[in-house]
């Protein structure tokens, strides 16, 4: 048994913590789950920083911004719309 | 968690909350890539990481006994650095500010970025 899977069976939950959109439309998510034990993600103002200066989200942007939001509406928003 | 009043609680459906380490990829390039996944199992607990750190574990990673539940040596442990007149307190208290305002200068070059990248798309200056 993989020391991944052998945390996950004493209880541990083990979390990816830089997820991006990219991961979930790919399909990737899917071998983190079943090979890694994964069983949540998460992310951080660093990793948001990084995925909208390399024009992850500006489709998203686009969109928000139309409806006049800005700011941490805007983010909020972003972070959603996956 | 153990206590009969937590037990009455859990009955009515009360979740345990439960304590996050977050980020255990390790920082030092000379030590082993799985040093805090190894050190910091323990149940009933979450270990966030990086799928690098991730993919270290699977690969390479041992799992070796939990964490003790009662801190096992951490008094003695603490005290040797105490003797080696490391403010304990005073570094603890640096740590939890410098950690603080690391996150604060994210969370503000975020929306700066988020500002600007509006901008750019919008043509609307401030957008």
């Amino acid at each position: 048994m993989k020391a991944t899977e052998v945390l996950h069976q004493r209880g541990q939950s083990l979390w990816l913590d830089n997820v991006t959109s990219g991961l979930l439309d790919d399909g990737a998510i899917q071998k983190f789950i079943d090979s890694y034990s994964v069983t949540g993600l998460t992310s951080n103002p660093s990793i948001f920083d990084k995925a909208i200066g390399s024009g992850g989200y500006d489709d998203a942007i686009r969109a928000e911004a139309a409806k006049g939001l800005s700011g941490e509406k805007l983010f909020f928003a972003l972070a959603g719309s996956w | 968690m153990n206590s009969d009043r937590f037990q009455r609680l859990e009955n009515q459906g009360a979740r345990t909350q439960r304590l996050l380490w977050a980020s255990t990829k390790t920082k030092d390039p000379e030590a082993s890539d799985t040093l805090y996944v190894h050190g910091l199992a323990a149940p009933f607990t979450i270990n966030t990481m990086p799928d690098d750190t991730l993919e270290a574990f699977y690969d390479h990673g041992e799992v070796g006994e939990p964490l003790p539940e009662d801190g096992g040596d951490v008094d003695a442990r603490l005290a040797r650095f105490t003797q080696a007149a490391v403010d304990l307190s005073a570094l603890a208290a640096r740590l939890q500010r410098d950690g603080a305002s690391s996150f604060v200068n994210d969370w503000n070059d975020l929306l700066a970025r988020i500002g600007t990248q509006a901008s750019s798309l919008t043509g609307v200056p401030g957008a």
